[in-house]
């Protein structure tokens, strides 16, 4: 890489944070679809991305921009203050506001999750295979319900992959607290909040392709959930530890794509979450959560009980087209609601 | 089954005022007319960003910040009634 390619990518002052690099980026998202995501009226988006947001020109569609890096801009540019997933993530981070009792009760989940039904975006309309990466039925904590909004809805806890409209399934989670004895893991954990609390590294949207580039997008100094994941899970492994990264989902009315680390400690899987703690720990300024005490700690080793892990290897994508990730803008929508027995 | 909306029924506010309240946050908001209230809105058409954005329009009613249980509850005309009649006391 160049110093120029180098200095394209890395956070700059303005908008704190780091463009897609080009090899990763892809420059379809017109001014109509920039301005809805940014908030702004479509004549507008040239303005505010201008000595901002790379781009390319076509001649019949103007401007085009990377949607990850017009994600980012509506995130850190201040040109939106609703941006959607942001504010989904912080009203599902909630529950860290709670009591920590209420962080590991056993909790039945009726979790819906949707592929998006229609092809036409405003890059245009692909067609394609889709499917979306199911829960994993074994994973620790996790148990399959059977239901009779389950039955009436789709089949119960589905195996292999799942074709549109998506599926319905009916769990019940249990968290535990813990916490992680390997002093290593814990170090390396510290080395990289470390690197997020002071800058260094920014969180941030990141392409998918350079998501599962972990080692690249940390030294470009960006990282999202998976990123984060990733590298924890692999720089664990280097330290001779059983690591892997998750993907799959963080539960509420309205859930998200989410990604972790776990461990295995004495012959327990234990999650180690640095995304949770960053933004519990006020180093995402003004996209901090409220946390109660102890939260934090919890990050490292205990399980939450609205996680929702699906059988997807090393936190690869969950949505596939045509086998490789589907674009960024066609994502599930997951939902979930709770019920007592 | 009987018809609230122009009533203040049990909770103490007025379904109509919650049904206005959710409507704005829609992008067709015609769409809430065929909704009732007890159905789930996400199953009847409503998206995540206005669902996203009916949680914000409750927080700016209530003045305050909702709780993960609130936000987890809302997912009728009826539970949005419901959680936002907590706060007047109904």
């Amino acid at each position: 890489m160049s110093a120029s390619q180098a200095a394209e990518s890395r956070p700059a002052e303005f908008g704190h944070f780091g463009r897609m690099p080009r090899e990763f980026a892809h420059y379809v998202i017109d001014t109509v679809a920039a301005g809805r995501i940014l908030g702004v009226e479509p004549e507008q988006v040239a303005g505010l991305a201008a000595g901002i947001l790379p781009h390319a020109r076509s001649a019949s569609r103007g401007h085009l921009y990377d949607y990850v890096d017009v994600i980012n801009l509506a995130l850190f540019g201040g040109a939106s203050s609703q941006n959607i997933p942001d504010l989904a993530l912080r009203f599902l981070l909630r529950f860290a506001a709670g009591e920590p009792d209420s962080w590991f009760a056993p909790r039945q989940w009726q979790v819906r999750v949707r592929t998006p039904t229609s092809v036409a975006t405003d890059a245009g309309s692909v067609p394609g295979r889709l499917t979306v990466c199911p829960a994993d039925p074994d994973a620790p904590g996790i148990e399959a319900l059977s239901d009779d909004y389950v039955t009436r809805t789709a089949p119960a806890l589905a195996t292999g992959t799942v074709e549109p409209p998506g599926y319905a399934i009916a769990v019940r989670i249990t968290g535990a607290a813990g916490t992680v004895g390997s002093g290593t893991a814990n170090r390396i954990y510290a080395e990289m909040l470390a690197a997020l609390l002071s800058g260094a590294v920014v969180y941030q949207s990141v392409t998918e392709e350079l998501r599962m580039r972990q080692q690249r997008a940390w030294a470009l100094g960006m990282a999202d959930c998976v990123v984060l994941s990733r590298l924890l899970a692999s720089r664990l492994r280097e330290a001779g530890l059983a690591a892997r990264a998750r993907r799959g989902y963080l539960l509420g009315l309205v859930g998200s794509d989410h990604s972790w680390c776990e461990i295995l400690d004495h012959g327990r899987w234990k999650p180690m979450d640095l995304v949770f703690e960053f933004l519990a720990s006020g180093g995402a300024g003004s996209r901090s959560i409220r946390a109660a005490d102890g939260f934090a700690a919890a990050c490292r080793g205990s399980r939450f009980n609205r996680l929702l892990p699906c059988q997807a290897d090393d936190a690869s994508a969950v949505i596939r087209l045509d086998g490789a990730p589907a674009p960024p803008w066609w994502t599930s929508a997951i939902s979930a609601t709770t019920w007592e027995s | 089954m009987v018809d609230l909306r122009h009533q203040r029924d049990y909770l103490g506010v007025v379904m109509d005022d919650v049904r206005e309240l959710i409507k704005k946050q829609l992008d067709y908001p015609p769409l809430l007319d065929r909704i009732g209230d007890n159905e789930d809105l996400m199953a009847s058409g409503v998206n995540s960003g206005e669902m996203i954005r009916i949680a914000l329009g409750c927080e700016e009613y209530l003045c305050r910040m909702l709780t993960d249980a609130e936000l987890t509850a809302m997912t009728s005309v009826r539970a949005i009634a419901e959680v936002l009649a907590v706060q007047t006391g109904a």
